[in-house]
């Protein structure tokens, strides 16, 4: 390898040859695509051959500290120097530029940009302008902090793969009206956001789909989902039952929100959705058996025996769960009626019920102290998966102030796994 | 290990002429090697024209390391039922290291491994001297960038001017 080094060029000849200059111009842009803005400008300085390069990359990336209005003279700047398409723009920025936005748009829908991140920090929110509504070779959109005012000529994104949006506002259309008219998604992220009423959301080539928000019930018809998490916040009685319970009818919520992921393999659950799928009546068995599912995280109430029941009713229909992560909650409330437990009640018949699950995490949410009620649920809980799961390997305790405690008590329970150890894990 | 006997193996030939024999496992990590491969199931002799044996034997060392390691991740997962994140992240810890001290070259091998990994069509070590590039820049006034690369300024001091003052705001000093 020396050899054809030193044959290469002789050692003064090499001082002026200038290998990175002479590169093919798609393989420079992709150098120049990593650099910062500012950077990135600052390449046009080293030679005539650079001097137009970064105008021709065919991405802008704008991650400033800068004030607005310099922020927005810069964008302009930038925009007005291109003759080149822009195929990917990202900015990131404190202040929401709504005095530029739409001429940016201009130059967005009249360059067929195709992935569009925009990115805007709490306080105030950014108004996307209509023309957004018609650029139609938007591949990827990742919007925070935006108000959207949908037109009526809408027709949807036809080549929209990937939708994330976080904490926005949304007039003119609703949110599953948004997502079926984008036929091609894949991926869908909706995070901080309030929908009154239902939320449907039919899709048929979702594949991932993150929800975090409040929302007052859930209808999901994607079947070709693989991932789904799931956060529901702040449950509140009176407009879930007007939302909810009242027009469910028979079906449970959830056979309605769940029954319809005949190929998910990742599920969670968090915030309040098991109490939301816990309203009405639990069903016995689901319609659905997910034979691919082999995660589930959920966090239920300890004390809340219909989201025992709606839990235990969802893993009868996991035959494959391999990985439970488990986070309980408690509150400290002596007089809650006594909960019906897991070894007393029908459950125990279904002692096949984990015969794949090989780790199990039980999860403090953080509650300073349990109630003898909660810490008497979560030791059930544990010999329960200690004597009915056959190929178990680890249970751990995550973040419990008395986790040695709780092994000391699970110590002399007969386990079914050979393999089965008990662990403790604090991630503080 | 063992098994690489009995794997069917590939000439790949450099731009000079020299020879290098490798597991067809290692020559599929090269896209534009895998097609024609499944185009044609019976070559096991494949010339290229646009790479010297110098940068072909550093190719081949890469796909090698990171074959390896993804054999040693699998046969990982497949003796413990499931894969252990920390070690998972160790693994990759270590790829990195091993990526970085690859990457402990100069710009004309820099450039030649850029030009080989896109003609070879692999993705991994593409982005690899992608970014060491891009590092090489960043951070960097012209001056310093023009002297790692050896780029010859030949603009004159008036059109260096003009260019300045066409995006004043990314020659200031950053706030």
């Amino acid at each position: 390898m020396l050899d054809a080094r030193a044959s290469h060029l002789d050692e003064e000849e090499s001082q002026v040859v200038d290998y990175i200059s002479n590169l093919p111009d798609d393989l420079r842009w992709e150098i120049l695509l990593k650099l910062p803005i500012r950077e990135l400008v600052r390449t046009s300085i080293l030679s005539t051959k650079w001097k137009d390069s970064w105008i021709s990359v065919p991405s802008l990336i704008f991650e400033e500290n800068s004030n607005e209005s310099r922020l927005i003279d810069m964008v302009d700047n930038v925009l007005m120097a291109r003759h080149n398409s822009i195929l990917q723009f990202k900015l990131v920025s404190k202040y929401p530029c709504n005095a530029a936005i739409s001429r940016w748009f201009f130059f967005l829908y009249a360059n067929g940009v195709k992935d569009l991140q925009l990115n805007f920090s709490d306080n105030a929110r950014c108004n996307i302008p209509f023309l957004f509504f018609s650029c139609h070779a938007l591949e990827l959109v990742n919007m925070s902090c935006c108000s959207f005012n949908v037109p009526d000529y809408f027709q949807g994104f036809k080549l929209l793969r990937t939708l994330s949006l976080q904490k926005f506002d949304l007039t003119g259309i609703s949110i599953g009206n948004l997502v079926s008219s984008c036929s091609l998604l894949e991926c869908l992220v909706l995070v901080d956001f309030v929908q009154q009423g239902y939320l449907h959301i039919v899709s048929s080539k979702l594949r991932e789909l993150q929800i975090d928000g409040d929302f007052h019930d859930l209808h999901l018809e994607t079947p070709k989902l693989v991932s789904a998490n799931i956060y529901l916040h702040s449950v509140d009685d009176q407009s879930y039952e007007l939302f909810s319970v009242a027009k469910a009818g028979n079906e449970s919520n959830l056979t309605q929100a769940l029954g319809c992921l005949h190929n998910i393999q990742k599920l969670e659950l968090d915030g309040e959705f098991m109490q939301y799928l816990a309203m009405g009546l639990a069903p016995k068995n689901l319609p659905t058996i997910f034979n691919h599912l082999t995660q589930i995280h959920i966090t239920i109430w300890a004390l809340d025996e219909n989201e025992i029941a709606t839990a235990l009713c969802l893993f009868k229909s996991v035959p494959s769960l391999k990985v439970l992560d488990i986070q309980i909650c408690d509150y400290w409330d002596e007089d809650q009626p006594q909960v019906q437990t897991l070894q007393r009640s029908e459950s125990t018949k279904y002692c096949s019920l984990f015969k794949c699950l090989e780790i199990v995490n039980i999860i403090d949410e953080g509650d300073p102290e349990f109630s003898l009620r909660g810490a008497e649920f979560i030791l059930e809980f544990a010999e329960y998966m200690l004597t009915t799961a056959p190929v178990l390997q680890k249970l751990n305790f995550i973040d419990f102030e008395d986790s040695m405690g709780l092994v000391r008590k699970l110590e002399c329970i007969p386990k079914l796994s050979t393999k089965a150890e008990i662990g403790v894990i604090s991630t503080n | 290990m063992a098994r690489s006997s009995t794997e069917n193996m590939i000439t790949l030939m450099s731009s000079d002429g020299e020879e290098f024999m490798v597991t067809e496992k290692v020559a599929r990590e090269c896209t534009t090697i895998r097609n024609m491969l499944e185009d044609d199931c019976v070559i096991t002799n494949i010339p290229l024209p646009n790479v010297t044996s110098d940068i072909l034997s550093m190719v081949i060392e890469y796909c090698m390391e990171h074959v390896a390691a993804a054999e040693k991740a699998a046969a990982e997962t497949a003796e413990k039922g499931s894969s252990s994140a920390p070690a998972a992240a160790k693994a990759n810890k270590d790829l990195e290291e091993w990526d970085k001290a690859f990457m402990n070259v100069d710009v004309y091998t820099l450039c030649d491994l850029i030009l080989a990994a896109n003609y070879l069509n692999v993705s991994g070590l593409l982005d690899l001297t992608i970014q060491t590039a891009a590092n090489l820049i960043k951070g960097k006034s012209p001056e310093q960038i023009r002297k790692t690369f050896h780029i010859q300024n030949d603009l004159s001091l008036e059109e260096e001017e003009k260019i300045r003052s066409q995006t004043p705001w990314a020659f200031e000093k950053s706030e």
